[in-house]
C-alpha cells in the first residue's frame, strides 16, 4: 500500500497564559491510498489541531514543531509557498467541518459558494463552475440541484447543509478527504444518511479519507485503521477490527467499556476515573498514568515511545514490554 | 420497577407518580409584518405516566418536542392545554406561592452546565442558594448539607470555593446535579444531561445517575437523542415525532421490538463499538417535516417503509393504541411486521 499522506513527528504547541501548551506531540502516521483512516479520541486530545495542520489552517498563535513534516505528492506541506500551498488546498485535500451551518456563508446562495471553489481553483468560466457545482450537488445526493443552487443555508436543514459542505469539499476533485466530526451536530437518522454518503463517495471517487470523531461507535462502521489519541499523542493504531477484538492500551480499553451499547444494556458503564488534563500540564512518564487502572510506578517516571504490539499494530505502553502487568478485570 | 407505567383501565387504584394527559403547547410561528398569525404544536395531546421510583427515557430528534414537553411538566414552560398530575397534586392548578413551594419536589438538570451556573459564584454557594431559598436550612447547618451533597456527586467537598470556570465539564454537571438534589427532590427531568460531556466523563456521570436513583428513591424524565445511553439508565421509554408520542414501552420490548416505524429506523441508525458487519441498517430518506406543517395523516408517512403502507397513512392519523400491555403504538400496521 502507498501512502498518499505522511505525517511524521508533528508537534504543534499553543502559548497559553498558564505556559505553552503541547497540543500535539510526535504524532507519525500515514494515510493510504483508497483507505479510511480515523483518528479517534476525545476533546483536547489533539485530534482537530491535527486535521488542521494537515492544511496549514492552525491560528497563528500555533508553533509547529521544526523537525515535523506532512508529506502530500512528494512534497513537505508544512514548507510550501503560498500559491502551491493553494492548489494543494481543494484539489489535494479537502476538508468537510463539523458546523455546516456556521461553516456556509450565510448570505450567498450555497451553489455559488460551491462554483466559487471550482473558480478559485481552475481556470474556467462561470457557466462551467455553476454547471460543476450543479454536478456535485447532484452526486452528494441533493434532489432538485438546480433548484437548492440558489437556495441560502438557513433554507437548508443541518443534513443538507452538510451535503452542500460535502460537495464543495469534493468540486475540485481532491485526493484526499478529511472530515472532521461530521455528523456530530445532525440527528442520528441523518448521521446515518451522512456516513452512508461519505462511505459510498469514498468509493466511487476512490478517496483516501482521514475520519476525525470521538465517537467510537461510529467509526467502527466505516473505518479500515483507527489512531487513538490521548494527550497529543497517538496511543494505539491498528485495524477497526483489531482494536475492537484486543484493545492493548488501557485507554483505549477503557473508552471501549465506556461507551452505551443498545445491544448491551449492562446496569454500569466502565467508566475511566478522572479527568483529561489540560494539554499545559501533562503528567511525567505515560500521560494516560494517573487514570489508569495497570498504571505502576514505570509509568509515573519514563514516557513509553509508539512501538510494534503484534502484527500491523502499534500502541505507547510499558505494558507491551511487561505484559505480566496487566490487572485482569 | 414498579410494573407498567401504563395502566389499563380495568386496574385504577393507585395514581402514577407524574400523569401528563392531554398535554399541548402552542407557539406561533414567527411571521412577516401582515401576515396572518400562525401556531403551530411544539407539543401536540401527549399523555405519559411515570411510575415512582421509575425512569422514563424520552427520546426523539431536534424539534420532535422532547424539551418543550419536559419543562412543560415541571412547568418552567405553561401548557396551553392538558393536566399534569404529581403525587395527586394538579400541579397545574398550583398558584404562585403553592407552585413556588412545590418546586422543591421537582427539579431539572440541563445539558449546559456551564450556562447553568453563574460564572462569578462560587459553586458552594451555587448549591447553598436554593437550600436557604427553601429554609432547609441556615448557616453551618447548610454548609454541612453543601459538603455532604458535594462527597455525594463524587465532588471533593474542597472544591466549594472555585469557580465554574476551574472545572472541568463533568464536575460542573455534577455541581449541577447536587444543587438539584439540595432541595431533595422527589421527580428530576434531566434534559440530555450527558450530551455535552466526553465518553469517558459520560459514563461516570451515567452511573453517577443510577446510583442516586437507587440511593434515594427518584423518579426521572430522562430526555436524550441518543437511544444507546437511554437503553442504559430508562425503565420505560416514549418516542416522539414531531410532537407526538409515537411509541412508548418497557425498555426491554422498545428496544427489542419495536413496532413504528420510525422507532425501528432510529434504533438501526444507532452506531454500534462493533466493526462486524450483519446489521441491516435502515436508512430514512429525507428531513423530518417542519412542525408548522405538519403532513395530514401519519406525521410519518412520508418517509415510512413499512411494507404495509397504504392511501390511509395519508389522510387517517393513527391514535396511540395499546398493542399490548404498557406496549402502546401509534401506526396503523404495527402488528403487521412481515
Amino acid at each position: 500500500m502507498t501512502a498518499v499522506l505522511s505525517v511524521r513527528d508533528l508537534g504543534v504547541t499553543f502559548d497559553t497564559p498558564r505556559g505553552p501548551a503541547r497540543a500535539v506531540d510526535g504524532v507519525s502516521f500515514d494515510l493510504h491510498a483508497g483507505e479510511t483512516l480515523a483518528l479517534v479520541g476525545e476533546s483536547g486530545c489533539g485530534k482537530t489541531v491535527t486535521a488542521l495542520s494537515i492544511l496549514r489552517l492552525l491560528p497563528d498563535a500555533a508553533r509547529v514543531a521544526p523537525g515535523a513534516s506532512i508529506t502530500y505528492a512528494g512534497a513537505d506541506i508544512l514548507k510550501l509557498e503560498a500559491e502551491p500551498l493553494r492548489q494543494v488546498r481543494g484539489a489535494g485535500i479537502a476538508m468537510v467541518f463539523q458546523e455546516p451551518m456556521t461553516s456556509l456563508n450565510p448570505v450567498l446562495s450555497v451553489g455559488w459558494q460551491i462554483a466559487e471553489t471550482v473558480l478559485a481553483h481552475k481556470s474556467v468560466g462561470r457557466a462551467t463552475a455553476d454547471a460543476r457545482a450543479i454536478e456535485v450537488m447532484k452526486l452528494v445526493g441533493i434532489a432538485d440541484a438546480e433548484d437548492r443552487y440558489r437556495a441560502y443555508p438557513h433554507q437548508l436543514s443541518g443534513g443538507l447543509c452538510q451535503r452542500v459542505m460535502i460537495a464543495m469539499a469534493l468540486a475540485c476533485e481532491p485526493k484526499v478527504l478529511i472530515a472532521d466530526e461530521p455528523t456530530t451536530a445532525l440527528d442520528v437518522t441523518i448521521q446515518a444518511q451522512i456516513l452512508e454518503l461519505l462511505v459510498d463517495l469514498k468509493r466511487r471517487l476512490g478517496l483516501s479519507v482521514l475520519l476525525i470523531s470521538h465517537d467510537l461507535a461510529l467509526v467502527s462502521g466505516v473505518a479500515d485503521r483507527i489512531a487513538v489519541m490521548y494527550g497529543g499523542h497517538i496511543v494505539e493504531e491498528a485495524a477497526t477490527a483489531d482494536v475492537f477484538a484486543k484493545p492493548v492500551h488501557p485507554y483505549t480499553e477503557g473508552l471501549l467499556g465506556a461507551v452505551p451499547r443498545i445491544d448491551r444494556p449492562e446496569l454500569r458503564l466502565a467508566a475511566i476515573p478522572g479527568n483529561v488534563p489540560p494539554a499545559t500540564e501533562w503528567p511525567a512518564g505515560c500521560r494516560f498514568h494517573p487514570r489508569c487502572a495497570h498504571a505502576w510506578d514505570r509509568c509515573s517516571t519514563g514516557e513509553p515511545g509508539l512501538v510494534a504490539a503484534g502484527a500491523n499494530r502499534t500502541a505507547r505502553c510499558w505494558l507491551i514490554e511487561e505484559p505480566g502487568r496487566r490487572k485482569s478485570s | 420497577m414498579t410494573g407498567p407505567s401504563i395502566r389499563s383501565s380495568a386496574h385504577p387504584p393507585i395514581r402514577p407518580f407524574i400523569e401528563v394527559s392531554g398535554l399541548t403547547r402552542e407557539y406561533a410561528a414567527e411571521r412577516a409584518w401582515l401576515e396572518r398569525r400562525v401556531t403551530f404544536r411544539a407539543v401536540n395531546d401527549v399523555s405519559l405516566t411515570i411510575g415512582r421510583g421509575e425512569t422514563l427515557g424520552l427520546v426523539g430528534e431536534s424539534g420532535s418536542g422532547k424539551t418543550t414537553l419536559g419543562r412543560c411538566i415541571i412547568r418552567l414552560i405553561e401548557p396551553t392545554e392538558g393536566t399534569i398530575h404529581m403525587d395527586g397534586t394538579d400541579v397545574r392548578a398550583l398558584e404562585s406561592a403553592t407552585l413556588r413551594q412545590f418546586r422543591r419536589r421537582m427539579q431539572i438538570v440541563f445539558q449546559d452546565a456551564t450556562g447553568a451556573l453563574n460564572p462569578r459564584m462560587r459553586v458552594g454557594q451555587a448549591v447553598k442558594e436554593p437550600i436557604e431559598v427553601h429554609r432547609l436550612a441556615r448557616g453551618a447547618d447548610a454548609d454541612a448539607r453543601v459538603a455532604t451533597l458535594f462527597q455525594e456527586v463524587g465532588l471533593d467537598p474542597s472544591y466549594r470555593d472555585r469557580y465554574p470556570h476551574e472545572l472541568s465539564g463533568g464536575q460542573r454537571q455534577r455541581v449541577v446535579i447536587a444543587r438539584a438534589l439540595s432541595v431533595e427532590p422527589e421527580f428530576i427531568v434531566l434534559d440530555e444531561p450527558v450530551s455535552a460531556l466526553d465518553v469517558s466523563v459520560q459514563a461516570q456521570v451515567l452511573n453517577l445517575l443510577g446510583d442516586l436513583k437507587r440511593k434515594r428513591g427518584l423518579t426521572y424524565l430522562f430526555i436524550a437523542h441518543d437511544l444507546a445511553v437511554v437503553r442504559h439508565i430508562a425503565d420505560h421509554v416514549a418516542v416522539m415525532y414531531l410532537g407526538r408520542i409515537v411509541e412508548t414501552a418497557p425498555a426491554a420490548t422498545l428496544y427489542g421490538d419495536p413496532r413504528h416505524p420510525y422507532t425501528r429506523a432510529l434504533l438501526s441508525a444507532v452506531p454500534v463499538a462493533d466493526p462486524k458487519p450483519g446489521r441491516a441498517r435502515i436508512v430514512l430518506a429525507g428531513d423530518p417535516p417542519s412542525p408548522l406543517k405538519p403532513p395530514p395523516g401519519c406525521p410519518f408517512h412520508q418517509r415510512c417503509f413499512h411494507p404495509k403502507k397504504n392511501s390511509r397513512c395519508a389522510t387517517e392519523r393513527p391514535e396511540l393504541r395499546v398493542l399490548d400491555g404498557a406496549h402502546r403504538v401509534a401506526c396503523h400496521f404495527a402488528d403487521e411486521w412481515p
